[in-house]
């Protein structure tokens, strides 16, 4: 009943919204999302091991059911995007959008949406639910955003509804896999079937499942839409944005890597180095970017490579990193993007200059939120990051296909020479920054591309007689030496943690702009309560920094048995290698 | 997919088709008498097109599907679009008949010492006896003559010209009954000939076409400027996932998705005729005429949005489900390949509606012109469209209803 209410009542109620009179419309939205965070604490409050389950028959003749289920795994998401929605529709006090009713029921709907596919236990009930979403949020972004807000949207439309159609696919496909008696599409069922019967090969639709989530979670080369979603669109929008990607990250967490976690073994390397140059290249971006809302967007891109890392490395502890990554995520992003809400109406700007001089105490803010961001102790990012590094470090080691060792000596040469060129371009590029450089240009993407040759200069796995690259020769003693490319996965490990002090120098390079430039500009009183929504982010930013427990109390039980089942594929013997 | 239900479909067609038609007879658009006459005409050949009881009643159903669809196209007689749209009908409808009638000779030569032309004795003789080259070919050009009357690439080219050309209620039965008559001639021809005859003849040759129409037909549509020829090559695209579902779905797959798209194309046509009554400043509805239509006539932008979003497969609709079932079986059919280029059809439609929701909801509106038509007649229209949106909406979240009119129990 709870879940019923919990996924159906947002919906409901925005459709009250445009019936009822203008008036109502922000005391009825408020009220919602206000229920909605109470039912979703009251779940966390009762919460134990045991999951809440509801059941119906939607389309019995295809095994398609109207289940919703409350677990470990996406209790916290939940709470979270039902807390971010309230801080969202709250926002409508502090900054009126145009057409309230409208405003609020699409906010609401995409509400409803997301919780509905947090809660989802049935795969195609999920797809829906998210595709749903793309809906309401490109209305969002569209119709209540900045001067680019139309491209905007019809980016993120268009991302999105790629990302869904690969999602279907994969979901059809893994339930055909799976096979007799009848089809289903119980996550649970489907899991159990595909473990007891071995199926062929399911790279192709394991390797489905990751593109269709790494475009909705913003993975490097699908970032695009998401820094025109967040620069373009209001500050309650940007907000609402954050849970939508939540919930393509929780989608990674919970679906492909449960349904084929022996596949999640073989391709973990390979997903997880995709992960790694997805932050080093946001951790580029952040550097040279001076807008607020975009440097949440790209943050928002390393984060989640970061929680891809937790989720591909197969252990607990980098599982419940990855979750808690959600959490210190959703918080920080949050309080930078109310803090930009605020300085884009006092200053009519958005850019870090000068921000200390000129605004204190929103310095003061954007400083925090991003010392969380990059992993800062005593903040709740700190607690995830740590989590996600140590459950990779401690992963098993994992095998992958064998490249002659001349292709290997190659690689490692070119990326040798590209390194050079990268440390000189980057020190010109950074060097440079009166006048800055836009991303996008040239030399920029020029530099990405070096800074990548490095890292395999440095990273190189060790293969045959070749010690692999600088960074790994001291580690060469421990790999195990009658399976060649196996070093991969410790290679990760290092340069996850190279990635997050990339990672927090390009922040602090960022934040530096807030004390070293002037700033000129008139600024406009603040409004009443634009700081009061922010005290309970920060408040929480904190609490659950020093104080984690009751996040881990939710992730433990559930990612355990998570992980010793996945763990018990991870330990297997590798495949065989397929015939041809 | 019994033949009682396509009749009732045809039907239920042609009912809403005549109310949505009355307000443009009543402001001149196009000639009663004449509309209604051919509307008839149509709709009973269609019916016996679509539930036909062996090749030569399709055959005779498909003849007078063409008359009265050429009639119906040039009910409107002081425009030249129209009259082309006529004539092109009934080049290109005759003519495919014709390969038909052709192929259902060749088939009866087969036959005629074992039985009739009827679908049960059909099934029984190529199950029994050996099926010759001639009575192979045979098959192929009955199949070929239905198959370009849903239109699909490369036997389409007649649906962009007639649809645009004809007045807006003539195209959209037209579009409907077309295809429900080809979904229905084609399911019984797939399932009680090809099928018991050689399962995997057909199979290549069929997911050929339906990657060429899904494909084609979204990315043509992209580069239209008129409403109504975009709207064209979107139900030639939408004509792609029948097919998919004739090929490699069962009885209640095909069905569900025929209503679907069935209740969507009617719906978008119906949107289509009030904007051109009550907003358009030249004969053709042209996509710049829809800026900012959204926010002006809103309950009927918001059925009009629902509706198209139908069509590009986002849920909670009937054709999101429709979509799904489609993908289920091509899946469970272990077409890879094909499943991969629906995919992508797919993702190019959804940019064809996306481009329509752009113009209505994120393009200021400009004043509409001088309403053609005004008053009560006009809420027939908003209505029609209004029930359509719900109806496809009603479809995506409770199927099973319509799963279990097509199961043919």
């Amino acid at each position: 009943m709870t879940l019923n209410v919990l996924f159906l009542l947002p919906a409901l109620a925005a459709v009250g919204i445009l019936l009822l009179p203008r008036r109502v419309a922000r005391p009825l939205a408020v009220l919602t999302a206000l229920t909605e965070l109470t039912l979703a604490l009251n779940l966390w409050r009762g919460f134990d091991a045991t999951p809440r389950l509801v059941r119906a028959k939607w389309i019995p003749e295809l095994g398609i059911a109207f289940a919703l289920r409350v677990d470990g795994l996406n209790l916290l998401p939940l709470a979270l995007t039902t807390f971010l929605f309230l801080i969202s529709v709250l926002h409508c006090f502090v900054r009126a959008p145009a057409r309230p009713p409208q405003y609020l029921a699409c906010l609401l709907l995409l509400e409803s949406a997301l919780v509905g596919a947090f809660l989802a236990q049935d795969l195609v009930l999920f797809c829906l639910c998210s595709e749903f979403a793309t809906i309401p949020a490109g209305t969002l972004i569209g119709l209540w955003g900045g001067r680019g807000g139309r491209t905007a949207a019809v980016r993120f439309v268009l991302f999105h509804c790629a990302g869904s159609v690969l999602l279907l696919v994969a979901v059809l496909m893994s339930a055909v896999m799976a096979g007799a008696p009848s089809l289903t599409f119980d996550l649970i069922a489907l899991s159990e079937r595909l473990d007891r019967q071995s199926v062929g090969d399911a790279s192709w639709v394991f390797l489905a499942y990751a593109l269709a989530f790494g475009i909705r979670i913003a993975m490097a080369p699908f970032h695009s839409w998401l820094a025109d979603a967040h620069a373009e669109s209001a500050p309650g929008v940007s907000i609402a944005l954050l849970g939508v990607l939540h919930l393509a990250a929780y989608g990674f967490l919970r679906i492909p890597v449960a349904l084929f976690p022996a596949t999640a073994r073989d391709l973990s390397p390979v997903l997880g180095s995709v992960a790694m140059a997805s932050v080093m290249y946001a951790a580029l971006l952040i550097m040279a970017e001076r807008d607020l809302k975009r440097l949440v967007a790209f943050s928002s891109v390393a984060s989640a490579g970061t929680i891809a890392l937790g989720v591909l490395s197969g252990t607990a502890t980098g599982m419940q990193g990855a979750c808690v990554l959600i959490v210190g995520h959703g918080l920080a992003g949050c309080g930078l993007l109310l803090v930009a809400g605020s300085l884009r109406r006092r200053r009519r700007r958005v850019e870090l200059d000068g921000l200390a001089a000129s605004m204190p105490r929103a310095a003061a803010v954007v400083v925090i939120c991003a010392m969380s961001l990059i992993g800062l102790p005593g903040l709740v990012g700190f607690v995830g990051e740590l989590m996600v590094l140590v459950g990779t470090y401690g992963s098993p080691s994992v095998t992958l296909g064998v490249p002659t060792q001349k292709l290997a000596t190659f690689v490692v040469a070119l990326a040798g020479m590209l390194g050079v060129g990268a440390i000189l371009l980057v020190i010109l590029t950074l060097g440079r920054t009166d006048p800055p450089i836009p991303v996008g240009s040239t030399s920029k993407s020029v530099a990405t591309a070096a800074v990548f040759a490095l890292m395999a200069f440095l990273l190189f796995p060790p293969v045959d007689d070749f010690d692999g690259g600088l960074l790994m020769r001291p580690l060469s003693p421990y790999l195990e030496q009658n399976q060649p490319f196996s070093a991969l996965m410790p290679a990760l490990a290092v340069s996850a943690t190279v990635a997050m002090v990339v990672l927090a120098i390009a922040w602090t390079i960022a934040l530096g702009r807030c004390w070293s430039r002037s700033d000129t500009g008139p600024v406009d009183a603040p409004r009443r309560g634009e700081g009061l929504l922010l005290v309970p982010v920060l408040a929480l930013l904190v609490f659950f920094g020093v104080y984690p427990k009751p996040l881990l109390d939710v992730v433990e039980p559930a990612m355990d048995a998570y992980a010793t089942e996945l763990k018990a594929a991870f330990s297997e013997p590798p495949l065989e290698r397929r015939g041809p | 997919m019994s033949a009682v239900n396509l009749v009732t479909v045809i039907g239920v067609v042609a009912l809403f088709t005549s109310v949505l038609a009355w307000p443009h007879v009543s402001a001149g658009r196009i000639e009663g008498v004449r509309f209604y006459l051919s509307l008839m005409l149509t709709s009973i050949g269609a019916a016996y097109a679509a539930g036909g009881s062996g090749m030569l009643t399709v055959l005779g159903g498909l003849a007078a599907t063409v008359v009265g669809g050429a009639l119906l196209c040039g009910s409107r007689r002081d425009s030249r679009a129209a009259q082309e749209a006529a004539l092109k009908f009934l080049a290109y409808g005759g003519f495919s008949a014709g390969v038909s009638a052709l192929g259902a000779a060749l088939v009866y030569r087969e036959v005629s010492p074992h039985g009739a032309l009827v679908w049960g004795e059909l099934s029984r003789a190529v199950t029994q006896n050996e099926v010759s080259v001639l009575g192979g070919i045979g098959v192929a050009l009955v199949f070929a003559g239905l198959v370009s009357f849903l239109a699909a690439v490369p036997f389409h080219m007649w649906a962009p010209d007639v649809l645009e050309g004809a007045p807006t209620p003539a195209a959209m039965f037209v579009s409907a009954a077309t295809k429900v008559a080809a979904v229905g001639a084609l399911w019984r021809l797939v399932d009680s000939v090809v099928k018991p005859w050689n399962p995997h003849a057909f199979t290549l040759p069929l997911d050929v076409l339906v990657a060429s129409t899904v494909i084609v037909g979204n990315l043509v549509a992209v580069r239209q400027v008129l409403v109504k020829r975009m709207v064209a090559y979107a139900t030639i695209a939408q004509g792609g996932y029948l097919l998919a579902a004739i090929a490699h779905g069962g009885e209640s797959v095909v069905f569900f998705a025929m209503v679907s798209d069935v209740v969507v194309t009617l719906g978008v046509f119906g949107g289509v005729g009030l904007y051109e009554l009550r907003e358009s400043r030249h004969d053709e509805l042209e996509l710049a005429d829809l800026d900012g239509a959204g926010l002006r006539q809103p309950v009927v932008a918001v059925a009009l949005a629902v509706l198209l979003l139908s069509m590009a497969g986002i849920p909670p609709s009937g054709g999101a489900l429709a979509r799904l079932l489609v993908f289920l079986s091509v899946v469970e059919s272990g077409r890879n390949a094909l499943l991969v280029l629906l995919a992508l059809g797919s993702v190019a439609g959804a940019y064809v509606y996306l481009r329509l929701l752009v113009r209505m909801y994120f393009h200021s509106g400009r004043p509409p012109g001088a309403p053609i038509t005004s008053g009560a007649l006009i809420w027939w229209l908003r209505g029609g469209v209004v029930l359509c949106a719900v109806a496809t909406v009603a479809a995506g979240v409770w199927p099973r209803g319509l799963l279990w009119l097509g199961s043919g129990r």
